[in-house]
């Protein structure tokens, strides 16, 4: 099942800015332990961020932690992406798991 | 680089088997000859001895080619030799044992290598519940990125994957605290307009995410 993370951006900047998201960008949760998945972008996404203002973006995103709970509430964004292509919730599950 | 030294220590007592069995094989297949009748065996080990004389040379030999050819010499077809003395009063045993050592110290360099490349840290502790394994992950992912006022982060991600792959794994009284690479994870791209990049950067403030 996927899930929508809603992301609410403020470009502070004088100039329109392009924000890109790849596919597997994870997000996370704010604390750490709280027994919900974090999630990562199912596709790749490109926005426009006009200048000086404020808009919220819609990404779809999959779950990486099949042993954890549903995902809910605040996440950030992290400096993190799957390191392989997926194509489904059990693929990227599998990903996950495979040491 | 301590594997070039030992790979030519190693060598070099590779030499000695080598030069060894090429000068004395002729003569080592007749005692296997004579041997052989006497007690009345067919000759597999005769073949298979010749077969072993056919050794790799050592300027081509592979680390693995001359620690085999020493497994041979210690408890193997080449054994037949094993107590003939070479080179510094040291018997053929013992140059084969000293192979085996030297090739040894190498595979457990290798292994080191290859954990600190894939986890922070191996700690020997039981937990006795999760808030335990929380608290440590904390401590030992503590250098890696959580900023809540910028919502940007990456630490909680490494936390709960790696206790999930903890738990998965059943690593008894072992806590393995994984790399990103060891879960999968990479670092995302330096890109200037990348999402995780522009908030780092300060270029755009993030100011919630939500997951619904």
């Amino acid at each position: 099942m996927a899930w929508t993370t809603e992301i609410t951006i403020k470009n502070t900047s004088s100039s329109k800015l392009r924000c890109k998201v790849k596919k597997g960008q994870v997000f996370e949760n704010k604390r750490i332990g709280t027994g919900l998945q974090n999630v990562a972008a199912a596709k790749d996404y490109v926005f426009e961020l006009q200048p000086n203002s404020t808009q919220v973006v819609q990404i779809e995103v999959l779950c990486i932690n099949q042993r954890l709970k549903s995902p809910h509430g605040l996440l950030n964004v992290t400096s993190y992406m799957v390191n392989e292509d997926f194509h489904s919730q059990q693929d990227l599950w599998s990903i996950m798991n495979y040491e | 680089m301590h594997s070039d030294t030992t790979d030519s220590k190693i060598r070099q007592k590779y030499i000695l088997i080598f030069e060894w069995h090429q000068e004395n094989g002729r003569s080592t297949i007749d005692t296997i000859i004579q041997s052989n009748q006497a007690w009345n065996r067919d000759n597999d080990n005769l073949d298979e001895y010749t077969h072993a004389l056919n050794m790799p040379h050592p300027e081509n030999a592979s680390l693995e080619e001359m620690y085999l050819v020493a497994k041979k010499v210690l408890c193997g077809i080449l054994e037949w030799n094993y107590q003939v003395k070479v080179g510094n009063d040291l018997v053929l045993g013992d140059i084969a044992r000293n192979i085996i050592e030297l090739y040894n110290e190498i595979e457990q360099h290798k292994k080191a290598e290859q954990l600190s490349d894939k986890f922070y840290d191996i700690k020997d502790y039981y937990i006795r519940n999760e808030f335990e394994y929380f608290a440590v992950a904390n401590e030992i992912y503590k250098d890696v990125l959580l900023d809540n006022e910028k919502n940007i982060g990456g630490r909680v991600a490494l936390a709960d994957t790696n206790w999930e792959m903890q738990k998965l794994r059943n690593n008894g009284n072992q806590l393995f605290f994984r790399k990103p690479i060891a879960l999968n994870l990479k670092a995302v791209p330096e890109e200037e307009d990348n999402l995780f990049q522009l908030a780092f950067n300060g270029k755009i403030s993030i100011i919630n995410i939500t997951v619904k």
